[in-house]
């Protein structure tokens, strides 16, 4: 018996449409480029230098401009410039994950009860966030580090409980949205069970501006941290985080500039290509709104 | 008119109200006994129980938070645990130089912005487009004070054309009010280039260019003015963003401004200021929002006939 | 014969955006003359705005492009005007009525302004007494009270936006209007309302009018001349008589009147043409209509139908050729 197969037209999904339109857009590609390779500059530190050496004073050698020995030049403690940003790197962008997740979370759980519980409920949840997001976020996280202290797990949930009222609005739009379509009471008008609805109809299109507002938060999360570490509120020296390294070599950053250029392109390169990557997804998410 | 704004005013009661109890809550959180610290760490400790006790600080917490309330409505916020001083004092004398540069801060950036974000729109995908959206991305992608410090840099330490710390003249105002721009400017142009993309893409522009207008005309009379509601409506709502970062930007430059003596006072846990400072701010920013939402009602035809029509 | 107020010749207009071409209008030829008003029929998806946003230039900037052609319009070559030129016949030589009212009028201007709007362009050097009273001129021709001229688009109801809409379309005296499917957007009695207004207007100022509609009882109502597309071509055209009353009948025309349901007759079921519109991305060869013809012949699939003329009845089908049962080719 012969068996034939039918030559299939290929049917995209849904995840490789939106990867092939990611793809044609060359600023976005560069930003999840960069993005990557900090990642890994991140992760694979470790083979470039240890922690103490990012860390330890060696006055004899300080202020030295870049080097074959130190490619970045060393700061007014002696400590190679390179190490220390890239150790920041692994800092930010643990902090910044991890940081988003939790204010994700929490935030998804208010958004999605107010959403879809409506009424009451969904005002009262509102008006909290309302009055949280009156309060400019800087302010809201620095009253938590005032109140339980400096130090990295305070920085966290200080900046984690600031953004939580932004994710509780967009989820919740974004499920309103969703449920406001006419698809999903055609699925109710054909009998399809709630569960089902929110499974195969609510949460796929309502996980794209979700997921868009949540890489833009890490950026906007990794700025706010360097900040508060600037003023002295976050994670403080000697710890190589890039906001305290900042805040570190402004003293010096007259005759040497490099002090502050490096940490400040790192934090501008992070957020820059988060935000390309964020911007990028959102346009492959919705072409409609660019042609 | 007048009905629609004591309206909103009246809205703001509450909000102000759950602010205050935000922030009250948050702060009695802190560990330590305030008394303590007022009095010092040896003071003997009969002393510091009938401080405690003249205080109130052993009432239930709707009470301590009633008495904050009534007192606030009086104008006591309180005495800083460091200087001794009401808080109100020093608070309020610091306001106007805080609350200028973000002001400042957000007219630079709009009066810069608007006009990029028009020309990108219009011509969409021309080099200036790019080039304009590339810039203000990166610009935004550096922390304000990161802005603030490249440009004492620049302009102070290299060429010696402003000052770089203090608020002694109009010109110690320029760096600051800029760094704050940097940070929203951004923000507008893309804004607008947007709203103006999607203001250009509707049918009444097409019935416009049926009439025969111009290219310039339609862009003036017809998109602007469509375009411009909603950027409005952001600027009232980013005032309080930018409040919020020129805490940042005011330590860069050594500005005696409310946002440094709210750090400092983070940093001595003086409870009294760091919670006023931010209630003020809070408030602020509420007016201003509200400002906003007022001119709004006077730029869109739609809602202001439905209010001045009485 | 006098000159035609519009001429298109083998007009051929795309559609190009990142992903595909669209073939929107493939080989529209059309004529019409003064005072005439010619309805283009049509299902959705069939080429009629673009045509008449061709005549206008007003198709979306970087992605509609016209590829071949001529379009004369009262003499004038459009397809090679510059824009300034183009905005000098735009309102005043002729002008478009859009489908959607709500949205066709600029929620901040004034309706008296956008009137006005028209005037200013088009007469120069207008004054201020006489722009004002043009205004209210237009404005009591459309049936809406001159005071109003000071009122938001958003304080009238969707008829009387649409009334905005032709004023301003007819204050300059127009020689020809494009009315793109003017009453599908309103009520059917405020329809006939328009619909009537548009014909006195129409006759006052002896205007020419194509009218796009789906809707064959409207053409009927007002149209002298039919033309009926297809997937951008016009497949049969000729005088309303012809239309209507003749026995000859595209296979696609036929189909069009017999989906009209009917009060008088009996029946269990509407009988639509089967199948849809083919993608205009990727058109077939031959007859475009060949694979929803219930009347296909082999030569219909390859070979696209010959124009065939029976005095001012078109029809291009492969049936009414030599071919098929007669008449004559040109």
């Amino acid at each position: 018996m012969e068996i034939t197969r039918k030559p299939a037209k290929r049917k995209r999904s849904q995840v490789q449409l939106i990867w092939f339109r990611f793809q044609k857009n060359k600023l976005a590609m560069l930003g999840l480029i960069v993005f990557t390779l900090m990642v890994l500059m991140a992760v694979y530190v470790s083979i470039f230098g240890d922690y103490e050496s990012a860390i330890t004073m060696d006055m004899p050698n300080k202020l030295q401009t870049p080097s074959a020995a130190h490619p970045f030049g060393t700061d007014q403690f002696g400590r190679d410039i390179l190490i220390r940003m890239m150790f920041g790197a692994r800092i930010s962008l643990s902090v910044g994950l991890l940081t988003m997740v939790l204010s994700l979370a929490a935030g998804s759980l208010i958004g999605a009860a107010a959403g879809y519980y409506g009424g009451k409920v969904d005002n009262l949840l509102m008006r909290v966030m309302d009055v949280f997001l009156a309060i400019p976020g800087t302010l809201l996280a620095i009253s938590i580090v005032a109140a339980l202290g400096q130090g990295m797990f305070n920085l966290l949930l200080a900046t984690a409980v600031s953004q939580i009222p932004a994710f509780a609005r967009v989820v919740r739009s974004a499920i309103l949205t969703v449920m406001g379509q006419d698809y999903i009471e055609a699925a109710r008008a054909c009998g399809t069970r709630g569960s089902r609805i929110i499974l195969r109809h609510i949460l796929p299109n309502a996980m794209g501006p979700i997921i868009v507002q949540a890489t833009l938060n890490i950026a906007r999360t990794i700025l706010g941290i360097s900040s508060l570490s600037f003023v002295g509120l976050g994670i403080s020296p000697p710890t190589p985080e890039w906001g305290s390294m900042l805040s570190e070599g402004k003293t010096m950053m007259r005759y040497y500039p490099h002090l502050i250029l490096i940490p400040g392109a790192a934090i501008a390169l992070a957020v820059m290509s988060l935000n390309l990557i964020g911007d990028g997804l959102r346009d492959a998410l919705d072409p409609r709104l660019k042609n | 008119m007048l009905r629609y704004i004591l309206k909103r005013l009246l809205m703001m009661i509450p909000v102000i109200l759950g602010i205050s109890f935000i922030i009250f809550t948050i702060m009695s959180l802190t560990p330590g006994d305030p008394a303590r610290l007022i009095l010092g760490e040896d003071a003997p400790a009969e002393d510091v129980v009938k401080l405690r006790m003249e205080l109130g600080l052993d009432d239930p917490f709707p009470t301590r938070f009633a008495r904050y309330i009534a007192n606030a409505l009086r104008g006591d916020f309180g005495t800083s645990y460091r200087t001794r001083q009401p808080v109100f004092k020093e608070i309020f004398s610091r306001l106007p130089t805080t609350f200028m540069i973000a002001f400042f801060g957000i007219l630079i950036a709009v009066t810069i912005g608007l006009p990029i974000g028009i020309i990108s729109a219009v011509k969409q995908y021309s080099l200036i487009d790019t080039v304009s959206t590339i810039a203000a991305m990166l610009l935004t992608a550096m922390p304000g004070f990161f802005v603030g410090m490249l440009l004492i840099l620049l302009c102070a330490l290299k060429l010696g054309i402003l000052p770089a710390t203090g608020i002694a003249t109009w010109k110690h105002f320029i760096m600051p009010s800029l760094a704050v721009a940097s940070v929203t400017m951004a923000t507008f142009i893309r804004m607008t280039r947007s709203t103006m993309l999607e203001v250009i893409r509707q049918d009444y522009v097409r019935t416009a260019r049926a009439k025969g207008a111009s290219k310039p005309l339609i862009v003036f009379r017809h998109c602007l003015r469509n375009a411009l509601l909603p950027i409005v409506t952001v600027i009232g709502m980013n005032f309080a963003h930018q409040l919020g970062g020129t805490v940042m930007i005011e330590a860069v430059f050594a500005i005696p401004g409310l946002g440094s003596h709210m750090v400092t006072a983070v940093r001595q846990k003086d409870t009294p200021v760091v919670m006023a400072s931010i209630i003020f701010v809070a408030v602020v920013a509420g007016l201003m929002n509200l400002i906003v939402d007022i001119l709004y009602t006077y730029i869109d035809p739609r809602v202001k006939t439905q209010y001045t029509k009485r | 014969m006098a000159e035609p107020i519009l001429k298109i010749q083998d007009l051929h207009v795309v559609y190009r955006t990142d992903e595909s071409t669209i073939y929107a209008v493939n080989g529209l030829n059309l004529e019409l003359f003064s005072g005439e008003t010619l309805g283009l029929v049509g299902e959705t998806g069939a080429g009629k705005t673009t045509t008449a946003l061709s005549v206008m230039r007003l198709l979306p900037e970087r992605i509609g492009k016209v590829t071949r052609g001529r379009i004369e319009l009262d003499g004038i070559d459009v397809l090679a005007s510059t824009d300034a030129d183009m905005r000098l016949l735009r309102g005043s030589t002729v002008s478009m009525i859009f489908q959607d009212p709500m949205t066709s009028l600029n929620p901040t201007i004034t309706v008296g302004d956008q009137i006005g709007e028209v005037l200013r362009f088009h007469r120069k050097g207008i004054g201020q007494a006489e722009l004002a009273a043009g205004v209210e001129n237009m404005l009591e021709m459309v049936g809406i009270p001159a005071g109003r001229k000071g009122e938001y688009p958003h304080q009238f109801s969707g008829g009387m936006k649409q009334r905005i809409v032709i004023a301003i379309a007819l204050a300059c005296e127009p020689k020809l209007i494009l009315a793109d499917e003017p009453t599908t957007a309103l009520d059917v009695t405020i329809q006939a309302q328009v619909l009537d207004m548009m014909s006195d207007l129409k006759e006052k100022l002896n205007t020419s009018m194509i009218l796009i509609t789906h809707d064959l009882g409207v053409v009927a109502q007002t149209c002298d001349k039919v033309a009926i597309m297809y997937a951008g071509e016009i497949i049969e055209s000729g005088s309303a008589e012809d239309i209507f009353n003749g026995e000859k009948k595209h296979p696609y025309t036929r189909g069009l009147f017999g989906s009209i349901p009917d009060l008088t007759k009996h029946t269990r079921r509407l009988s639509p043409i089967e199948g849809l519109m083919p993608d205009p991305t990727v058109l077939p060869a031959g007859c475009k209509f060949h694979d929803r013809c219930p009347e296909c012949m082999e030569i219909c699939r390859a070979v696209a139908p010959p124009a065939v003329w029976e005095g001012s009845h078109l029809i291009s089908c492969h049936l009414m050729g030599d071919s098929g049962k007669g008449g004559t080719e040109r």
